[in-house]
């Protein structure tokens, strides 16, 4: 709220100054409508936010002299010179009156009523109001210059900001090209240190610059408990508004773009949603609706939650509606589900108010909204039960100009394409996308669905450098739910891109967005994933619903499975474990591998770790293939002779009772495959991350160690014992402090890496090298418990 | 008033930016093209870190003689926020405008009217004024449509 006073009294000081100037020129010229215009602006913007703020004063003097200024605007009244003066006093009452607001005084009482009747006879009795100010007025000076010196913020204009933000953008551009040419010419010492620092200031000054033009979502917020308050009156009910998450940041831009949809949800929530007082009371709710707006950052992504408690939307309704206007059919209703029909409020002539208000039903419905929301990267979708209430899920992007996208390259050339729209890459060559032509459409299968395939070289007009069968395909799916796939030649990489606009020749082709510049400086072009979709007639708002559906069915397929990686172990048999477990692939040398008693283990990483499903080591083998599985807990390593593929299991999951390492068999493409029990696998082989008892560990006998050793020890879960202590675990060494032999010595040294030989820095580890001695401690506790 | 002009040879008649509006003169790089942009788009270049748009002013001009030989250096200019690169047959000279622009007796033709205030002399002969919006915003229609 203070900085919304804040914003006022900033906002009232400004408007003052410029509306005296225009006050003089109008008074000069009183034929000129421009000034009496702005004039009567200002008095009706005080006006407008002393109600929001409750300050009846400063209401009453703007609501007067906005009427006489109303009435000289009709031509009802002349001005004169009395009138101007009259005006000129509200005028500075205001300022008088803002300047004690600021400094959260009590203005002394009185006066207003004498200012304002000025405004009414407008003869010369103006000047004993006129004297009146100025027996207030020394102090209120005196105010206003001591006002300067505790303002801790200025007001810049936002084009300002956008133009340092900008030139902050052209300066990450050039770095990158910098960096480029750098990475060119080779390694330069002198050249690389200055390069990484100003890189560092670079990105924090971006970052700070972003903050710059981040405003709190209290900014839009603000408005809205009066707009509630508006609304239920005059709609004879009664909402309460509960906000969450004001202090949320983003985008001044942003902020606008979203202030109509929001504007539009709350309405839409208190004339549908929210029941009369006493239709509510006959639910059995409370007479006053609650309408909760909770915000909050994820990411980059700012989800924003609508929420009433009133009657719900009804979905027979709904569905009923969408048959009778013709966006679906009968046929297609009786297939979807709740959900999905719910969804149907957002596409374009739906409304399921019966009677047209005054306060919804503008011609301007969900569908607007949701385009709107989707022309700045975001989405929306809603929830309902039927009587208790709906909920609107929001999700919108943090900013407008930097945005994360996938880059591709077709016939030599590359393009981006928003990562936000990007559903999964598949390899074209891949058997599951069966990739048909029929007539003049390619269709390709994703995830049980056939669904259009457009090539980007066609859409382009230019030639795929690579045959079909090494082309990808990037599976996109638009804020509506539709999706299709895009065939390019290659895929590159992710990056953070600054997005520039293109003049319009070029956006006439309804081909791209905006353009960038890649590392190397090469201008990239990003593509219009909703235009190029729309033009190719993929986006049809009919057909939105059914994909969704289909969409559906295959997503609850889908949870039914499970994700699994198969691979083929030593033994030959076919074998599959859960996704879930494996933390990597790995490959590590034969050499590496060491058995001792009935149980093997292997180095990886620097950890000691068992290792299974290896029962000979076959000295011709070099290379092993591990899978790093984890529990979350412990490591296990599992060797496989080869890794081929990662799937869900679909078919039926047969127990197996004669091998306790594995949970069940299943077939997969026609052939068996068993499933690893988990469980089993851990609760026999898993490395425990914690012994059973704490291992000690003596350190050296000097004040680093006891210092800035000792803590660091004892947090990760030893006991400390002194040097001398000969029944230690691990000794740790500092330098060439002479310590008794012992097996489990762990040697720190004081250079860093880069000071010392090839050959030290195997033997020892640098002592602040914080992983290196975690990672050192786990494995001897490790190899401790087996 | 004397006016500094960059004089430059578009399909093979002498022409003259005002040098305000000028703000350098580059030999482009690489071009990447803008597949599906009209004709006298030939693509985007980067200057300083900065895209800018690469057009070809004689297709844009639709007076033929894109086929004269160019230098590679190209006069960039900015407009409505965005910044181009000009594809002129060669960059001459800057000079000093001898008066005012005036009108060309006899008139300039359709295409070459659309984009020029007029005729200039100076120090080096007479050279037409271009007028950089209508030449960067409105091109001509046969030559769009080609």
């Amino acid at each position: 709220m203070d900085d919304l006073l804040a914003d006022f009294v900033a906002e009232t000081r400004e408007m003052l100054e410029a509306s005296e100037s225009e006050l003089i020129a109008w008074e000069q010229n009183p034929g000129d409508r421009t000034h009496l215009d702005a004039i009567f602006r200002f008095f009706h913007t005080v006006k407008g936010n002393c109600g929001f703020f409750d300050f009846p004063r400063l209401e009453k003097l703007s609501h007067a002299a906005e009427d006489v200024l109303a009435d000289i605007r009709a031509g009802r009244r002349v001005p004169d010179a009395a009138l101007v003066t009259a005006i000129l006093a509200i005028v500075d009452r205001i300022g008088d009156l803002t300047d004690a607001i600021e400094a959260g005084e009590e203005f002394p009482h009185g006066g207003d009523e004498r200012l304002i009747n000025a405004l009414n006879q407008g003869d010369i009795e103006t000047s004993t109001t006129e004297t009146e100010p100025t027996d207030t007025a020394p102090g209120a000076a005196m105010k206003r210059q001591e006002a300067p010196a505790n303002l801790r913020s200025i007001r810049l204009p936002v084009e300002l900001l956008d133009r340092v933000m900008s030139g902050v953008s052209d300066m990450v551009l050039a770095r990158n090209d910098l960096a480029h040419r750098l990475n060119e010419a080779g390694t330069q010492p002198s050249i690389d240190g200055p390069f990484e620092r100003l890189s560092t200031i670079l990105t924090d000054v971006r970052d700070a610059i972003t903050r710059m033009r981040m405003q709190r979502i209290e900014a839009l917020y603000g408005g809205f408990p009066r707009l509630v308050r508006d609304l239920s009156s005059e709609l004879g009910k009664q909402v309460m508004i509960d906000l969450e998450g004001g202090d949320v940041e983003l985008d001044r831009e942003m902020i606008e773009m979203i202030r109509d949809p929001m504007t539009h949800i709350i309405r839409n929530a208190i004339d549908h949603g929210i029941e009369k007082p006493a239709d509510r009371l006959k639910a059995g709710k409370r007479e006053i609706g609650l309408l909760a707006i909770n915000t909050r950052q994820a990411g980059n992504k700012i989800s924003i939650v609508v929420s009433d408690d009133g009657r719900g939307l009804d979905e027979s309704r709904i569905g009923a509606k969408a048959v009778a206007n013709g966006l679906i059919t009968a046929d297609q209703l009786e297939r979807m589900s709740r959900e999905e029909i719910l969804q149907l409020v957002f596409a374009p002539g739906l409304s399921t108010a019966e009677q047209v208000s005054s306060v919804s039903g503008r011609g301007v419905g969900l569908d607007v909204v949701r385009d709107n929301l989707e022309k700045v990267g975001g989405s929306i979708r809603v929830t309902s039960t039927s009587g208790t209430g709906s909920l609107f899920f929001l999700t919108i992007p943090l900013t407008l100009s930097i945005i994360s996208g996938l880059s591709v390259e077709t016939g030599g050339q590359r393009f981006a394409i928003p990562q936000s729209y990007v559903e999964e890459i598949v390899h074209m060559g891949a058997e599951a996308v069966d990739y048909s032509v029929l007539g003049d459409s390619a269709l390709v299968t994703f995830r049980g669905q056939r669904i259009c395939c457009l090539s980007l070289a066609d859409v382009l007009g230019l030639e795929h450098a690579v045959q079909q069968a090494d082309r990808s395909l990037v599976i996109l799916r638009l804020a509506n739910g539709d999706i299709f796939a895009l065939a390019v030649d290659h895929i590159h990489n992710i990056a953070d891109m600054v997005i520039k606009p293109l003049p319009a020749a070029i956006m006439d082709t309804e081909l791209y967005g905006g353009s960038t510049l890649l590392d190397n400086g090469t201008p990239v072009l990003l593509l219009d994933v909703p235009l190029i979709a729309a033009n190719a007639g993929l986006v049809s708002e009919t057909r939105a619903p059914i994909t969704r559906l289909a969409d559906e069915q295959v997503a609850t397929e889908a949870q039914n499975r499970i994700p699994a990686v198969l691979f083929t172990g030593h033994d030959g048999r076919r074998m599959a474990v859960r996704m879930e477990l494996v933390q990597r692939i790995e490959t590590i040398s034969n050499a590496s591998v060491e058995r001792s008693g009935g149980s093997t283990r292997a180095v990886v990483d620097g950890e000691i770790l068992p290792l299974i499903g290896l029962n000979e080591i076959d000295p011709a083998v070099e290379k092993l293939r591990l899978l790093r599985l984890s529990d979350g807990y412990s490591e296990l390593l599992f060797a496989v002779q080869e890794v081929s593929d990662a799937t869900r299991l679909d078919g039926e999951l047969v127990p197996v009772v004669d091998d306790d390492l594995i949970e069940a068999m299943t077939l997969v493409e026609g052939d068996m495959v068993s499933l690893l029990d988990g469980h089993a696998l851990f609760s026999r082989h898993g490395a425990l991350p914690k012994p059973s008892r704490k291992l000690t560990c003596s350190i050296p006998d000097n004040d680093w160690a006891r210092k800035i050793l000792a803590p660091l020890i004892s947090s990760a879960g030893y006991a400390l014992a002194n040097a001398d202590a000969d029944d230690a675990d691990i000794v740790i060494a500092l330098d060439n402090q002479q310590q008794a032999e012992h097996a489990m010595t762990i040697r720190l040294r004081s250079q860093p890496d880069s000071e010392v030989e090839e050959a030290e820095r195997a033997n020892s580890i640098y002592r602040y090298d914080r992983d290196g001695v975690l990672a050192a401690l786990r494995s001897i506790s490790r190899g401790a418990v087996q | 008033m004397t006016q500094t002009l960059v004089i430059a040879m578009i399909g093979g008649r002498r022409c003259a930016f005002p040098a305000e509006d000028v703000k350098s003169v580059i030999e482009t790089s690489a071009i990447v093209p803008v597949p599906r942009a009209p004709e006298y788009i030939l693509g985007m270049t980067a200057l300083r870190s900065q895209a800018l748009t690469v057009l070809d002013c004689r297709i844009a001009i639709g007076c033929g003689g894109e086929d004269h030989p160019t230098d590679e250096r190209t006069i960039v200019v900015s407009h409505g926020g965005h910044s181009y690169a000009l594809r002129v047959d060669r960059v001459d000279d800057i000079t000093e405008a001898v008066g005012d622009p005036v009108p060309v007796p006899g008139g300039l033709g359709t295409q070459w009217s659309r984009i020029s205030r007029g005729m200039v002399e100076t120090t080096g002969g007479p050279a037409l004024v271009l007028d950089m919006a209508s030449l960067i915003t409105c091109p001509h229609n046969s030559a769009a449509a080609a």
